[in-house]
């Protein structure tokens, strides 16, 4: 996934496409990224950089990782204005972020999930959010905990008064 | 940030998993996806996530499938029960409810007045009832309202009260509005209503009826997406209503910004459109006439307004429209409708009695017709109209070779609830026949269809004028899957 980031970033890398400008992000980790800017403003955070005039120099991109801001990059370059050729290509692309049974994918989905609010992604936010709540549907609050790692903090007592405060919805 | 919620519950962000450590409003993106019951399951795992439930700004209620009296008591108890323990300081961004059954109004008269009072922004409900209900006040005056769907039912229509007599403030913010079986007490309601919100781009309004008035108005500049489906003129209304009434709903359309508009079961020829210039999409579906002296009254009504539509670029109609359409040619002072910046076609036709020359009269109204979808629909009664054909289906042979679509620009042809029928394989062998630039056809079989290899042997002998045609047929069930996997056998 990476891999296919980076190259793409190098290519454009050379030349400025016609009036293209290319912008430089900077991982927190120091890996360093060029990005058209037609594709770089899919993201709120730096439209508003770009409109503001503040793009020139190479834009630190704090809390995500190289690895996370390549996947980034991907969904920029599906992303952009005909880069692909119908809706229903661009979703079956997206899919693979649809499940996030393996803990790595739910890793991936949470790193994404960051980026896209750092970088204020909007299409992002919205399919990785999704993903997390197709994993919720369906799972009983034991299921969750087990599924997402989580460590109850009610003791006994408290867990059964939940219950029964309404009885009806845990039944469902 | 995460440190207000949860009572005593430590934790913060360090130590803990990583969903419970997303920032807040992730956290409520995520379960604004859900249903509350799963948002109850899913809080209830710690305290942590104990607060994300009563800070809730999405509430989301479905009943769907609860039809015993108890559990409809039940459900109604939980939606009171969430709305108690929430925190009354935020603001409901959206509250859905699907199928919320009453027994009594006043369980939904109260309801919304707690709703209305947290800068509610869109609000979602489908009700039924086993009265009449008006609807409330409160949420005429709900100024906070960017969004308001509401559904009733065919036996517990919700009534707009006139509102001739009182005041409206009207939606400042509303930019969709959805109603669906609403009936309007006065003529001047929807008009009024309409003209009130000066920001709404989206409008349905669907089997909605109208008290005392047989001409429904609109006027809106902001207006970008119209969808009205009139009812169905067999059906039983409150007596307020006659059928004849709802036969004769015309409808007057003024907005220039228009760009998609749907209009379904109109039998008047009460219809015009005006400053439509802006219009891309149309679905237009026309209902034949009870009394066919008016066809050609129709065929005027249609020519004015297709001055109005030409522009469109995407056009589903039945095969009616098709029919005035062909007629509207033979009158020598009307206008002659030429569709140039058609690219995508969607007709809905009745396998037996349909007259081709329509089709063909269409083909050539659309020289830059790019994409065509036929859906083939069984004929419920047999009308004798007085231009059929006698043998309505036998495509014929072009006169002059082709027509420009067919020749340039027409690449894929989809036909759906294909039977193995002679008239309906005599599409498929016209479009593989004329069609010379054709890159796919695809051909779903109706649903329940026996054995489908004959005819798909039989189709494969057809003549074809394009070399790189590629054929599909497709099982009905499958067309559903988001076109992943159609089950389907492809031929090169």
């Amino acid at each position: 996934m990476s891999t296919a980031a980076t190259a793409d970033a190098s290519s454009s890398g050379d030349t400025t496409e016609g009036s293209v400008r290319l912008l430089t992000l900077q991982s927190e980790d120091g890996e360093v990224f060029e990005v058209k800017e037609t594709i770089a403003t899919q993201s709120v955070t730096i439209k508003g950089m770009v409109d503001d005039d503040c793009a020139t120099s190479t834009i630190p991109v704090c809390n995500v990782t190289g690895r996370t801001l390549a996947m980034v990059i991907e969904w920029w370059n599906k992303h952009e204005i005909g880069a692909v050729s119908n809706e229903k290509e661009l979703k079956e692309w997206e899919s693979q972020f649809d499940t996030i049974d393996d803990k790595s994918d739910r890793d991936d989905v949470y790193d994404l999930l960051m980026a896209a609010n750092y970088l204020n992604i909007p299409t992002l936010l919205d399919c990785c959010t999704s993903a997390v709540a197709e994993a919720i549907k369906g799972k009983s609050t034991d299921e969750m905990r087990e599924f997402f790692d989580i460590k109850s903090d009610f003791d006994e007592k408290e867990e059964d008064a939940l219950r029964k405060e309404n009885q009806w919805a845990f039944e469902n | 940030m995460e440190g207000e919620g949860g009572g005593g519950g430590g934790g913060g962000g360090g130590d803990g998993d990583r969903l419970s450590s997303l920032p807040e409003h992730i956290i409520h993106h995520i379960f604004s996806f859900l249903d509350t019951i799963a948002v109850v399951k899913a809080t209830a795992v710690s305290r942590k996530l104990r607060y994300f439930l009563v800070s809730m700004p999405y509430l989301n209620f479905e009943s769907n499938g609860y039809f015993d009296s108890q559990s409809k008591i039940k459900f109604n108890d939980f939606v009171n029960w969430v709305l108690m323990s929430r925190n009354r300081s935020v603001d409901i961004q959206r509250f859905r409810i699907s199928y919320f059954y009453l027994n009594e109004n006043y369980a939904f008269y109260r309801l919304m007045h707690v709703i209305t009072g947290c800068n509610l922004q869109e609000l979602d409900l489908m009700i039924r009832s086993k009265d009449e209900i008006e609807l409330p006040r409160c949420i005429l005056n709900c100024r906070s309202l960017v969004s308001l769907k509401l559904s009733f039912d065919h036996y517990s229509l919700g009534t707009f009260p006139g509102l001739k007599n009182c005041i409206f403030p009207g939606f400042i913010r509303l930019k969709s509005l959805e109603l669906c079986f609403v009936m309007f007490m006065d003529s001047l309601s929807l008009a009024n209503f309409v003209s009130s919100c000066p920001y709404l781009e989206n409008l349905s309004v669907h089997e909605c009826t109208f008290v005392d008035d047989n001409i429904i108005e609109i006027t809106a500049t902001s207006l970008k997406d119209l969808s009205i489906i009139l009812p169905p003129g067999q059906k039983w209304y409150k007596e307020r209503i006659r059928t004849e009434q709802i036969r004769n709903y015309g409808l007057k359309i003024a907005c220039p910004n228009l760009v998609s508009l749907k209009v379904v079961n109109l039998r008047s020829r009460k219809f015009s459109f005006q400053e439509t210039n802006s219009l891309q999409n149309l679905f237009m579906d026309l209902h034949r006439q009870y009394d066919n002296l008016k066809v050609e009254q129709c065929c005027q009504a249609l020519c004015k307004m297709l001055k109005g539509v030409c522009n469109v670029k995407a056009l589903k109609v039945s095969e009616v429209f098709l029919e005035y359409l062909l007629l509207a040619v033979d009158i020598p002072e009307s206008f002659s409708p030429l569709f140039n910046n058609l690219k995508s076609l969607t007709l809905g036709i009745r396998r037996t009695d349909f007259n081709k020359h329509s089709l063909i009269n269409m083909l050539e109204c659309s020289p830059n017709l790019e994409t065509l979808n036929i859906f083939l629909k069984l004929s419920i009664f047999r009308t004798d109209f007085p231009f059929m054909p006698k043998d309505p289906w036998k495509m014929p042979n072009m006169p002059n070779g082709t027509t420009s679509c067919l020749k340039y620009h027409l690449k894929i042809v989809e036909l759906f609830h294909v039977r193995d029928d002679k008239y309906e394989l005599d599409l498929v062998k016209f479009f593989l026949k004329y069609g010379h630039i054709l890159q796919k056809m695809r051909i779903s079989w109706v649903h329940g269809h026996g054995n489908t290899d004959e005819i798909i042997s039989e189709i494969m002998k057809f003549p074809r004028s394009s070399p790189n045609v590629a054929l599909t047929f497709v099982e009905p069930n499958d067309i559903s899957l988001n076109g992943k996997s159609y089950g389907c056998y492809c031929y090169a």
